[in-house]
């Protein structure tokens, strides 16, 4: 019965799929009172009831952005309906869009887009047949989590499948850049290690194993902090909306499902590096068990937004 | 960033159950009122009954289209056993009244003839029921019937009385004799 309650279910799809035959992970959850509460997991695809609200994640690769200035309008529907023209305009594409923008700097507005065929054929590829009431993007579903500080901030979300950098000044966004964080192959050096990979090992929080993983963590940590630093410093300087420079940098937030990995990168030492000392772990604005993934927990928290003021009623 | 969506359009739909539960949320109020309505209603009556036990213990049935009717009767037949206790009353009123001026201007001439020291002899009484004719003497030295007195007496009971002194002779010595006649009618 979702009268006085609605049930939130998000969907997480990943792209690589047939990997190991799970493809698509559900969380079930409740919003009240600005907290969630997961109430199931479903490691395989399940219908969701038609009252339930219905929160799907969108890969990158059907993403488009673009950066667009529009004027202040106050009505939601019109700057939205303005910022399709807009891209329509500049692209030349008439098929149908599904337009959404985040405030940038300078006026501007960073407006992401996807054509409704490529967003149907991406849900359909892993027999998503139903309609989804919000979709919402990969790494910004991480990034709602996260207290937003001001300063220039660059955060490292660095997903079970996808990773991503962020460049955000207080609460505007600057840039972002998906990069190709090697998380499986870390993944499964662990798992041929220990024989568990490294969400089982920090969930059932043995010590023996924590340390173990810590050990190869560690001494592939070069490696992986060497490639993170390389992609850190080209995001931010092909930042374009406005010029910033990796000493403007007040720290780097390291936004990931496993502890062990972000403890790894924070303590690793960096010498003569640009990025001596900035690596932090974010803050999050509500208390967070690390037992799902950020990412779900993110769509679940986007799609309590969608109920409104009176989170019980909507129309 | 928090209000992001990138599929815009889904309807919103509600379940059969859903709409009839908030069907049924949307009507409790107008239940409500009337049951409440009903209730007053009960206690309204249940005052009523408790304030007014004649009208209602006569009453041979409660229906609200012929209640009226039937309180119309009910009164109609109060005030007429009310008229006929009146009628009675009156009736035995005026019985003993008559009983009562048919002798008491007898009652009232032997009071004065017990109470005086002279003689009184009635002469000649007549009351036919509405007229009272008497003729009276009164033997002594001087008299002592008031007339004033004896009218205002008889007054309270008959009307148009008149009390004549007619006249006063010797009859033996100085005994003399006083003749009077009192008239009235009832």
């Amino acid at each position: 019965m979702g009268i006085f309650r609605n049930r939130i279910m998000a969907y997480n799809i990943s792209n690589i799929s047939n990997k190991n035959n799970q493809n698509v992970e559900v969380l079930s959850g409740l919003f009240s009172r600005n907290k969630i509460r997961v109430k199931d997991y479903f490691p395989q695809i399940i219908q969701p009831d038609p009252e339930d609200l219905v929160v799907v994640n969108v890969p990158w690769d059907i993403i488009r952005t673009a950066f667009v200035e529009l004027p202040t309008i106050k009505k939601e529907a019109d700057k939205l309906r303005l910022a399709e023209l807009e891209i329509r305009r500049i692209t030349g594409i008439s098929e149908d869009l599904n337009v959404g923008y985040i405030p940038s700097v300078g006026g501007k507005m960073l407006v992401l887009y996807s054509t409704m065929a490529d967003l149907i054929k991406f849900l359909n590829s892993s027999n998503v047949t139903f309609e989804p009431d919000v979709a919402y993007p990969n790494i910004l579903s991480e990034m709602l989590l996260i207290n937003k500080l001001p300063g220039y901030w660059a955060y490292l979300v660095l997903g079970k499948y996808t990773s991503g950098i962020v460049i955000m000044n207080g609460g505007t966004i600057l840039n972002i850049r998906i990069i190709d964080f090697p998380f499986e192959d870390i993944n499964h050096i662990v798992q041929e290690e220990t024989g568990f990979d490294i969400f089982e090992i920090e969930k059932s929080g043995n010590e023996d194993l924590i340390e173990t993983t810590r050990k190869i963590l560690s001494t592939i940590s070069m490696d992986i902090s060497s490639g993170i630093e390389r992609e850190i410093i080209i995001t931010v300087n092909t930042t374009e909306v406005e010029k910033i420079t990796v000493d403007q940098l007040t720290s780097i937030a390291i936004v990931s499902d496993s502890q062990i990995l972000t403890d790894t990168l924070i303590s690793e030492e960096r010498n003569q590096s640009a990025l001596q000392g900035k690596f932090v772990e974010p803050v999050f604005k509500l208390p967070i068990k690390k037992n799902y993934p950020l990412s779900q927990i993110g769509l679940l928290y986007r799609g309590g937004f969608e109920l409104g003021k009176v989170k019980s009623i909507r129309w | 960033m928090e209000r992001l969506n990138l599929y815009v359009g889904k309807k919103k739909v509600f379940k059969l159950g859903t709409f009839l539960v908030l069907l049924l949320i949307s009507i409790i109020p107008a239940f409500s009122l009337f049951f409440f309505a009903a209730q007053w209603k009960m206690i309204k009556v249940n005052r009523l009954i408790e304030n007014y036990p004649v009208v209602f213990n006569n009453l041979s049935e409660v229906k609200l289209n012929t209640i009226e009717n039937q309180l119309e009767t009910l009164n109609l037949t109060f005030q007429k056993k009310a008229s006929d206790l009146s009628n009675i009353n009156q009736s035995m009123k005026n019985l003993i009244v008559n009983s009562y001026t048919s002798s008491y201007f007898i009652k009232y001439l032997s009071k004065i003839a017990s109470e005086i020291p002279n003689k009184i002899y009635i002469s000649n009484v007549f009351f036919d029921g509405n007229r009272l004719y008497m003729e009276f003497y009164e033997y002594g030295t001087e008299t002592k019937v008031a007339t004033s007195t004896m009218q205002s007496d008889l007054s309270k009971v008959y009307s148009n009385v008149l009390v004549n002194f007619v006249e006063e002779r010797n009859f033996i010595g100085n005994t003399k004799y006083f003749h009077y006649i009192v008239e009235g009618t009832k």
